[in-house]
């Protein structure tokens, strides 16, 4: 029903829960994609590069 | 460039999609985050035995779902729902209202077994095929559409969706 449809919280809610389903693993799943890569690891991928070169 | 530097800069390419499968997995993005520095150390200094042209994306993953496992043996570090402490958490059925945030979906995600949330997030959000989480997963494909099946009726029972589980057509969309 269209009042169930692209609420405020930016969730849409079709007839078909498949659907709604589907596009929120992908929206869990795109988030975190689309974060930075933390210092952490970005300090390890570092550490690895420079010992490659170190041969 | 070398092979072996492309190989490195594809290695890195995929760190955020093997950040993402990790949380999946983890529930935890600190624990997600040592997953994944784990799969990247392991997955570098086996770049050697990686063969090129094959999914090296897949590669990772498998990895980082051993690395999961066999940790998850050792220390049983996932937690378990002993106290309801994550049943507390499920939110009242989105129907009451007609809406569902974020945070209620992570929540009733959260509750499923590993083995269906790797099934959901590798078919339905990663992109992979059916064969390809098969292979990861290291079980049939039928298991896999199972395991998503039963994923998506759990989900839509916490969350109050309607879902349609019954027939073949089923086990296709994620």
């Amino acid at each position: 029903m269209d009042h169930d449809r692209h609420t405020g919280k930016g969730y849409g809610r079709s007839d078909d829960g498949r659907d709604e389903i589907s596009r929120s693993i992908k929206r869990v799943y795109d988030q975190v994609v689309d974060e930075p890569i933390p210092d952490s690891l970005q300090s390890l991928l570092d550490r690895l590069k420079q010992e490659g070169r170190r041969g | 460039m070398m092979d072996h530097d492309l190989r490195q800069e594809e290695l890195v390419s995929h760190i955020p999609a093997l950040r993402a499968f990790a949380r999946s997995l983890a529930n935890d993005a600190s624990h997600a985050d040592d997953l994944v520095q784990e799969t990247v150390l392991k997955g570098w200094s086996n770049l050697g035995s990686y063969t090129a042209g094959t999914n090296m994306r897949a590669w990772l993953f498998t990895i980082l779902r051993n690395t999961f496992y066999s940790e998850f043996r050792k220390f049983r570090r996932e937690v378990e729902d002993v106290d309801g402490k994550i049943a507390a958490q499920v939110p009242d059925r989105a129907a009451q209202d007609g809406v569902m945030d974020m945070r209620d979906f992570e929540k009733a995600f959260a509750q499923l077994p590993a083995d269906q949330r790797e099934a959901l997030t590798l078919v339905g959000a990663s992109g992979l095929t059916y064969d390809e989480a098969a292979q990861i997963c290291g079980c049939a494909v039928g298991t896999v559409k199972s395991r998503v099946n039963r994923a998506r009726a759990r989900l839509s029972e916490i969350l109050g969706t309607n879902e349609r589980t019954d027939g073949p057509a089923a086990a296709t969309p994620v």
